[in-house]
């Protein structure tokens, strides 16, 4: 029985799900996880998202499936110039403590022999990484190169 | 044919190799970021590691290798549990690589992977490293960063 590839990522932060909602949705605090990239939308459910790197290229867009604040926001993710079809974003965040969150994200609905699958296994520690430190000590690694 | 379930997580962490190297070798920090447990060696290959965990013994694990401050690797096999006790030792693989692409040069990040493999296909304690590894390592990555480890309730 073949299974469709799918990328689950889990880590715990000291930070409120208010405070990690605000910075999954803000284009501003975004830049400063993402690697340099500006994540563009409403946030509401049916909106578009657009992700641009630094030159202002449009690198990958999606559409907004669920935005439940602050517990759970899902997305499709469309990389430009690709054959392959969209694949799907879940951030899963849920109280441990008073203080403390826990962060599931999940990366799924890849086609068999997803290129892009192999491509995002580094860029989500990457990414969730940074955010990490973004939210806990106020800073993020910035990388000199745009990948 | 199942393949052999293996568990990988990658976390860049603000500090030096050398820094993150004495954080998973000094009982005194890890007993801070890993529940409470000191981890107990003088880190040469073919000695043994303890776990220490409230005064008794969880683990007696064998150094695998042992490269300071990049490479580290030790059996695992709990002893705490009776049920568990059936399963041949698993192996932990730490690998640490230094970021020399930063935009800021005084600033210092490190890439740690973990990989934990050689389980059985039908292993109890591959689901409850699955959940533990995520913890220990946002509580290590909390500390090296924040000065203070994210303590779980259990």
């Amino acid at each position: 029985m073949k299974t469709k590839p799918t990328y689950v990522y889990v880590t715990y932060i000291a930070t409120t799900p208010a405070a990690l909602w605000k910075a999954l949705t803000t284009t501003d605090l975004i830049s400063q996880y993402w690697l340099g990239r500006m994540n563009i939308s409403s946030w509401k459910k049916g909106s578009i998202l657009e992700s641009r790197d630094p030159d202002g290229e449009l690198e990958w867009h999606g559409k907004i499936l669920e935005s439940k604040r602050p517990n759970r926001l899902v997305y499709t993710f469309d990389v430009v110039g690709r054959k392959e079809g969209p694949s799907r974003v879940a951030f899963d965040i849920e109280k441990h403590s008073a203080k403390v969150l826990k962060l599931t994200v999940t990366h799924d609905k890849f086609p068999d022999r997803s290129k892009i699958f192999q491509g995002i296994q580094l860029g989500w520690p990457k990414i969730l990484s940074n955010l990490k430190s973004l939210l806990e000590t106020g800073q993020a690694i910035t990388f000199a190169s745009k990948d | 044919m199942n393949p052999k379930p293996k568990f990988v997580y990658v976390t860049l962490i603000t500090t030096t190799p050398e820094k993150l190297w004495e954080a998973l070798t000094n009982p005194e920090f890890t007993a801070q970021y890993w529940g409470g447990t000191r981890l107990e060696s003088d880190w040469k290959v073919g000695s043994f590691v303890d776990f220490r965990w409230r005064d008794k013994v969880v683990h007696h694990d064998t150094i695998l290798e042992s490269n300071p401050p990049r490479r580290l690797s030790y059996t695992f096999r709990p002893l705490h549990m009776e049920e568990l006790l059936g399963e041949a030792p698993s192996r932990v693989t730490f690998e640490i690589e230094e970021f020399t692409d930063l935009a800021r040069p005084e600033e210092k990040a490190v890439k740690l992977t973990v990989t934990h493999q050689e389980f059985a296909e039908d292993s109890k304690i591959f689901p409850m490293i699955s959940s533990g590894w995520p913890h220990i390592l946002s509580s290590l990555k909390t500390l090296l960063e924040t000065g203070h480890a994210i303590v779980f309730k259990w």
